[in-house]
């Protein structure tokens, strides 16, 4: 290959150094619009909804991969840094009381949900990946709910072959009581990938326990149980993990959609109000 | 910010993104277009050669001496002659083969005489043209042209693709309505470059051929000349049925490789074209490994790392006496130190490095002598030559003073024994990171998908890039092995030494000419699933292929449904460059060439 394709240019401080400018003028060129006793809110109204228009279009840009539209991690930072300047161009256009009139209330929440949603997705995606990869095996998410199926038959398997190759109900007893109940566990659609769940750490605890009943088939099955439990525990953390990669993204998409439409119409019931003046 | 779709995409076999490639799956229609199987000669190199060629070449002394019973039935010399090769006229001036260009073929003068640069010529002479890529608004018609039906194939768009490759245009029509590039007065603009002419009956272009390695040297026609161009899976049936051309084709190989790969070596670079020559009368050329290694590779797949590193052919043992410099033509070597009860990886050598120089050096101004302070053994098939210590310090010494060892950045005084590891590989990626790489042959790549699983958020951007690029097909599995936070990807890694093109019979899997990548071209693949065979990272993958409605398109005679191989193309017809690295929203992907360990460590350890 001619030339090697490892973007090592990040200069992380060009960009705040970039961004503190930006909002360095836009506060400056608010004041002097305000002391020319120009129409500061058409002009930081526009202003803050071409912003928008702008940072939507990163959407757009990943519908057409084909195109030498500079690299995604580019527009990333420029939606990135261009959000905080939003926010900032909404406190100077509307102020830091909340709004009257129920449009401008809906448009100022909508806005600040778009906002808080895409903060949350950057923390996430700066904190998530890490605990994903510390968890264990990367599993691709469409596949997870087979895994689970397989974890399951796995489990069950050895279970019965202990009962078959032990002469005993230890191993038994422990999937009925412990081992049967975790499998079939699933977490909540807001928990955490971090740490390990209160049912893992009892069903191994309770795995420990009763190594001093095992015989020695019973001891290799119960390590290779205690495998698939592990297995089932990075499962779980990837799925967790990975919906949550995902799910705020149902937030601030929808959103978005709406913050565009909702601003066109409170643009042009400025303007017709503005004109009827 | 982060993905705003995060819709499941298609994967090759139709299921998740990252799921393994399942293997070809039944067709679901018995209904669908029916069409000849491709077989080995479907697709003839020439269509134009006919059965008068094949007698005239039979009569040819190059083709005469040949025991054609010694070809099997089903791969006649005749056929060989008939559908791998295609005759080839050009007029004085014209480039026959440009160096730096990778081909696939080998050339027979069989009227006139060619001249060999041997020197690099300029890229404006050369001709030089970037590959064909898709223009701004054809690029942009993939939004609404990519197929919704997986794997559709127009057969027309095939037949017309053929005639594209067959057209791209060049400088000058020639006799067959081929244009070529040629060099105008050429005399006069050559006259400073050395030059070795060939004459009828001698044979040019097998090494790069053979070896998958691109040209080195540019051959123009000296006046009207007629050529046979021999495909090399036709070189490669000569080489295997007829004794005389396996011993011939073994020999020019050996013996033009060597003066060239002589003549690129750094170290030797102030020698003269003269003891250039002495010294490859001297010099030792070896290989190691197997040619296919493929299925060794395989084989040892299970077996632990420390069987898997003494499997390894040595080809020298740290602690042995350093008998002369060992000079890598081609392949990776593995540069290894007893660790204990096993061998610990210091680092890896690709094309061009050479071993036990320090050595050398040292010994030869300080007593007593040092040893070798490494182990080398090869990975994969590996071409070495060696130059006999005494030689090396009678010729090539003298040529070496201080300020030009500096210059090359060789270590004039040995920091002790063992090596200080401080300047290996080892050192800047990590011992573990290091030995997945060589153990998993990964170095062997030159667009290795790397993902930083530390930053990648899983969003599939990249495999949805992929498709989209690729009439909605995706050409990876975001999915492969993990060392520390790095997955090497189920892509196409563009090898350095592509095991995969070593089996396909029609040529259809080549290399992509001035950079080098990989590609298949879907128009000749007949399915025969060799190269993903082939391929050591199950980086190649069989489909299915269908018409616009859906049904799969059927053999006419046996209605099984024809397969074409696919894989990564590094997207060499989209402007806007690999979709995959720049749809990736959080830096976490790369196509690294890991013979270049700086690089890789930089990006590691950003």
């Amino acid at each position: 290959m001619d030339k090697p394709l490892i973007n090592q240019r990040r200069h992380p401080a060009a960009w705040w150094i970039a961004s503190a400018c930006a909002a360095a003028l836009l506060v400056a060129a608010e004041a002097a619009l305000r002391a020319a006793l120009l129409p500061v809110a058409l002009w930081t109204g526009t202003l803050l909804y071409a912003l928008v228009l702008a940072l939507a279009l990163f959407n757009a840009r990943k519908k057409l991969p084909f195109l030498p539209l500079t690299r995604a991690s580019t527009w990333l930072r420029f939606h990135v840094y261009g959000g905080w300047l939003a926010v900032l161009l909404f406190f100077l256009h509307a102020g830091t009381a909340w709004p009257d009139g129920r449009l401008n209330q809906i448009l100022a929440a909508v806005f600040l949900l778009v906002a808080a949603s895409g903060a949350l997705g950057l923390f996430l995606s700066r904190w998530v990946p890490s605990k994903l990869t510390a968890s264990g095996e990367a599993l691709t998410y469409e596949r997870i709910p087979e895994i689970r199926r397989q974890i399951r038959t796995s489990v069950e398997a050895l279970i019965v072959a202990a009962d078959h190759e032990s002469d005993s109900s230890t191993l038994g007893d422990f999937y009925v009581n412990h081992l049967l109940v975790y499998v079939n566990w699933r977490p909540g659609l807001f928990a955490l990938p971090f740490g390990d769940p209160p049912l893992h750490r009892k069903t191994i605890s309770s795995l420990v326990s009763l190594n001093r009943y095992f015989n020695a088939r019973e001891r290799e099955i119960a390590s290779e149980l205690r495998e698939w439990i592990e297995a089932k525990r990075n499962l779980d953390t990837q799925l967790v993990g990975q919906r949550l990669l995902k799910l705020w993204l149902f937030v601030h998409i929808p959103l978005s959609c709406s913050l565009i439409i909702l601003g066109l119409v409170h643009g042009l019931v400025a303007v017709h109000f503005t004109r009827g003046l | 910010m982060g993905n705003p779709d995060p819709a499941p995409v298609r994967s090759p076999a139709g299921q998740g993104a990252g799921t393994p490639p399942a293997g070809p799956r039944a067709p679901d229609s018995a209904s669908g277009m029916r069409i000849p199987r491709p077989k080995r000669w479907t697709i003839p190199f020439s269509e134009k050669m006919t059965d008068e060629n094949v007698v005239s070449l039979l009569a040819n002394p190059a083709f005469s001496g040949i025991d054609a019973s010694r070809f099997p039935p089903r791969l006649p010399l005749q056929g060989v002659l008939k559908n791998d090769t295609k005759l080839r006229t050009f007029e004085k001036g014209d480039i026959i083969v440009r160096e730096g260009d990778y081909g696939n073929s080998a050339f027979l003068i069989l009227y006139g005489s060619v001249r060999v640069v041997l020197n690099s010529l300029p890229a404006r002479i050369l001709g030089r043209q970037t590959p064909v890529k898709k223009t701004f608004f054809g690029s942009l018609a993939q939004l609404w042209r990519n197929s919704d039906v997986p794997e559709e194939r127009s057969l027309a768009a095939d037949t017309l693709q053929l005639q594209a490759r067959m057209t791209r245009a060049n400088v000058r029509i020639g006799r067959e309505s081929r244009p070529h590039i040629f060099v105008q007065d050429l005399d006069q603009a050559l006259p400073a470059h050395e030059a070795v002419i060939l004459k009828e009956g001698e044979l040019f272009g097998e090494i790069a051929a053979i070896g998958r390695t691109p040209r080195t040297t540019t051959v123009l026609a000296e006046g009207d000349v007629e050529l046979l161009e021999i495909r090399w899976q036709g070189l490669r049936e000569l080489r295997l049925f007829a004794p005389a051309w396996k011993e011939h084709i073994d020999r020019v190989y050996r013996e033009r490789a060597l003066f060239s790969h002589l003549r690129e070596t750094p170290v030797l670079s102030y020698l003269s074209a003269e003891q250039i020559t002495a010294l490859a009368a001297q010099t030792h050329f070896e290989t190691y490994g197997n040619f296919d290694w493929t299925s060794s590779f395989q084989k040892l797949a299970t077996a632990s790392a420390r069987e898997r590193v003494e499997q390894e052919p040595l080809i020298a043992r740290e602690g042995d006496y350093p008998n002369g410099l060992i000079l890598i033509r081609s392949g990776n070597v593995r540069l290894s130190m007893a660790y204990n009860h096993g061998e610990r990886t210091i680092s890896y050598l690709g094309k061009g490095r050479c071993f036990g120089l320090e050595e050398i050096l040292h010994n030869a101004r300080h007593s007593p002598p040092v040893p070798l302070r490494r182990t080398l053994r090869a990975i994969g098939y590996v071409d070495v030559l060696i130059i006999p210590t005494s030689v090396f310090e009678k010729v090539v010494l003298p040529t070496l003073t201080p300020e030009r060892l500096q210059a090359l950045g060789v270590a004039t005084d040995l920091p002790g024994v063992p090596a200080d590891p401080g300047d290996d590989a080892s050192a800047k990626l990590g011992p573990d990171m290091l030995e997945f790489m060589v153990e998993n042959r990964f170095i062997n790549g030159t667009a290795t998908m790397l993902i930083d699983m530390d930053r990648c958020t899983r969003c599939d951007d990249c495999v949805r890039a992929c498709a989209a690029t690729h009439d909605g097909n995706p050409r990876f599995i975001r999915q492969g092995p993990v060392v520390e936070s790095v997955m090497v990807a189920n892509a196409c890694m563009h090898c350095v030494d592509p095991v995969c093109m070593i089996g396909c019979p029609t040529g259809a899997i080549s290399r992509e000419s001035i950079q080098g990548q990989i590609v298949i071209n879907d128009s000749t693949c007949i399915g025969c699933a060799a190269c993903a065979t082939s391929c050591p990272y199950q980086n190649i993958h069989m489909v299915h292929i269908r018409d616009k409605s859906g049904s799969f398109i059927l053999d006419e005679n046996t209605h099984t449904p024809i397969a074409k191989a696919t894989k990564c193309d590094f997207c060499v017809e989209q402007i806007g460059g690999p979709a995959c690295v720049n749809a990736c929203p959080h830096d976490a992907m790369v196509r690294a060439d890991l013979s270049d360990v700086d690089l890789l460590s930089g990006w590691i350890n950003r």
